[in-house]
């Protein structure tokens, strides 16, 4: 989302991107918007695969992608930018190979690694919306971080068993992850069960929100935070205050 | 006073059951209900929701009627509420 104006379509794209023009306050307008968005989606596993999928599937200008290791067979219950054959190598070259098979205009930056405080400022700088998909707290935090220092927009995609989570954080406006989570909760294990279309499920709103973000369209979750059980079809939306006290977007946190 | 608790993430599958109604004090705060449930239900949903020093963890969530923050944040829960507890989850 540079401060230019938002590049024409080509004929291609407008062929391609057709049935989401009709959504009527999207249009071409908003087209054009995603053909000029960086997002960045950290991981692409089982949520954030599905996140970067739908992104590119929607035209988004380029997409800044962090996942570290190679594929293993565990998983390819859920992370459906993996294959088969990609087992024992790269997760993020397997990712940019299915991204750039549904879309060949896509603009993708790869990196071979998770994200970590040390490289998050520079990654999230590259990108206009971030999507956190990551297993662990402290790359979600780092990236929460980097966002409400950079003014980024963030959506975070969590689940866990049957269940997922979805909120949004608009710096300055809303509850940051850490107004919530300051630091790595104990409880929280690196293995957790998951079934691939938990979620895929989660990650499919997730690159919803950031189209409504880029696009100016519809009331992102900021300030709100969804739970959503697919055991029992039950959802909840809860509000979030912003804490004053919070480390990264309190009064007194460093800038 | 009567509380509708619902168990979501971890702590539902600690807890054995969805949700629950259960009776408290009068004047009781989230944090004083996390201590009773840990208390009342032992076993995994304990060991979840105290930490070492047998204190309630500060990353444990409390809803009270739609409005979410962490369990340490001061608030009055009155008779009828509905109160949901949220363990951090980052599955992706
Ligand atoms: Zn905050």
């Amino acid at each position: 989302m540079s401060a230019e104006e938002p590049p024409d379509l080509t004929d291609e794209e407008r062929a391609t991107y057709e049935w989401q023009m009709w959504v009527e306050d999207f249009g071409e307008a908003g087209q054009r918007r995603l053909k000029n968005a960086s997002v960045l989606v950290s991981r692409v596993g089982g949520v954030g695969g599905t996140a970067a999928y739908y992104l590119a599937a929607a035209g988004i200008g380029r997409l800044v992608l962090a996942h570290g290791g190679d594929v293993r067979p565990s998983d390819l219950n859920r992370q459906l930018l993996m294959t088969h054959a990609a087992i024992g190598t790269s997760r993020i070259a397997s990712a940019e190979k299915r991204l750039r098979e549904l879309n060949p205009r896509l603009d993708i930056v790869a990196v071979n690694d998770q994200v970590s405080d040390a490289n998050a400022s520079g990654l999230v700088a590259q990108c206009d919306v971030v999507v956190a998909c990551a297993p662990r707290f402290s790359e979600r935090l780092a990236m929460n971080r980097a966002a409400v220092q950079q003014g980024k927009p963030l959506v975070n995609c969590a689940m866990y068993d049957l269940q997922g989570e979805l909120t949004c954080v608009l710096p300055g406006r809303s509850a940051c992850l850490a107004c919530l989570t300051p630091e790595e909760p104990p409880t929280w294990k690196r293995e957790f069960p998951v079934f691939g279309a938990v979620a895929g499920m989660i990650g499919a709103m997730g690159a919803m929100e950031a189209i409504k973000l880029i696009a100016g369209i519809g009331q992102p979750l900021a300030g709100r935070l969804m739970m959503i059980d697919l055991r029992t079809m039950v959802t909840r939306t809860m509000t979030i205050a912003r804490d004053p006290q919070c480390p990264v977007c309190g009064v007194k946190a460093e800038r | 006073m009567r509380l509708t608790i619902e168990y979501w993430n971890q702590a539902r599958s600690a807890a054995g059951c969805d949700g629950e109604t259960i009776e408290i004090e009068p004047g009781a705060a989230p944090v004083d209900l996390v201590r009773q449930l840990a208390t009342q239900h032992g076993g995994r949903l304990r060991s979840l929701l105290l930490g070492s020093n047998d204190q309630p963890r500060p990353s444990t969530m409390v809803s009270v009627n739609g409005e979410l923050a962490p369990c340490h944040v001061p608030r009055a829960l009155c008779d009828g509420d509905v109160v949901a507890l949220l363990l951090p989850i980052a599955g992706g």
